[in-house]
């Protein structure tokens, strides 16, 4: 196994587990990998809340830059925000010839939603698609909760 | 692209799940699904170039992980010998505790690779060291016998 084959097998990994076991099964394991995996992601959001989102995947040594994506970031007191213009990982595997998931980008959501809804964090993702293939164009937005707007 | 090395753990995670879920024979499946889906370019290169293009399809993306591979190819055979595996040096020493050394991971890619053969007319067999494996392809039947 290699990292340099790794987007193509996710991807196919993805549809292969939906097609064979059902889309329960696929959301079962996003879910696994939400716990097992993004341990470092949980660590810096519950230590440093929206700055731990900003050093996970914009930071010098963040996800987004080691991938080589085209994004614009955004941290503000209350709000984080991040722009896909070309995800990296939908590039590539267009890019080689292998045909997006159609749930592929879903992966992002069923991964850090967990992890940082759970630290008191709300969220809203827009993800583009193209004729029901992913686009690589995607957009979400964290902001603390309000927990006063929700009693009333 | 530098190597990503927490992908490594990744794969764990998958190939666990999939084995305490459905078992070894579905791990298999599994991994014989990939290697169709995923390794149709390579197969192509290798049935085309012949045993000298797996160093290039296969042992080069291990150098890129940053592994240290020996390749050494005739018109019969390949055999590449993995001395340092990328993927086992980063779960051994990352600090997330679910990233595991399994044995189930090396069968992973002795599986792929006995597909790739398989569709290139080869035969393949993987045996493990240490700390890494040796490969063997073998155009035609092999002609040691047993490893």
């Amino acid at each position: 196994m290699t990292v340099q084959n790794f987007i193509v097998i996710y991807n196919e990994t993805f549809r292969y587990i939906d097609e064979k076991y059902g889309p329960e099964k696929l959301n079962e394991l996003w879910a696994v990998i939400s716990r097992q995996w993004c341990t470092h992601l949980r660590n810096l959001v519950e230590r440093e809340g929206l700055q731990g989102m900003y050093e996970y995947w914009g930071g010098s040594d963040g996800t987004l830059n080691r991938e080589k994506a085209g994004y614009s970031i955004n941290l503000e007191k209350d709000e984080f925000r991040i722009d896909m213009k070309q995800c990296p990982s939908v590039a590539e595997i267009k890019n080689r010839g292998f045909n997006v998931f159609h749930r592929y980008c879903e992966h992002c959501p069923s991964l850090y939603n967990p992890v940082i809804m759970s630290n008191g964090f709300c969220i809203e993702w827009e993800i583009g698609m193209e004729n029901n293939v992913p686009s690589g164009i995607c957009r979400f937005v964290v902001r603390k909760e309000d927990k006063e707007s929700q009693k009333s | 692209m530098a190597a990503i090395k927490e992908w490594f753990g990744l794969y764990n995670v998958i190939l666990n799940w999939i084995k305490t879920n459905w078992g070894e024979g579905a791990m298999e499946d599994y991994s014989r699904h990939i290697a169709h889906s995923c390794f149709k370019e390579e197969i192509g290169a290798i049935r085309s170039g012949g045993l000298k293009e797996i160093e290039s399809r296969l042992v080069c993306p291990m150098r890129k992980d940053g592994g240290m591979v020996d390749a050494e190819s005739t018109a019969s055979q390949c055999i590449i010998c993995v001395r340092k595996c990328p993927s086992l040096q980063f779960n051994s020493i990352s600090a997330n505790p679910n990233f595991k050394n399994m044995k189930d991971s090396c069968e992973f890619d002795f599986c792929v690779n006995e597909v790739i053969a398989q569709e290139c007319g080869l035969v393949f067999k993987g045996e493990m060291l240490d700390d890494g494996c040796r490969w063997f392809f073998f155009a035609g039947e092999n002609p040691g016998g047993d490893l």
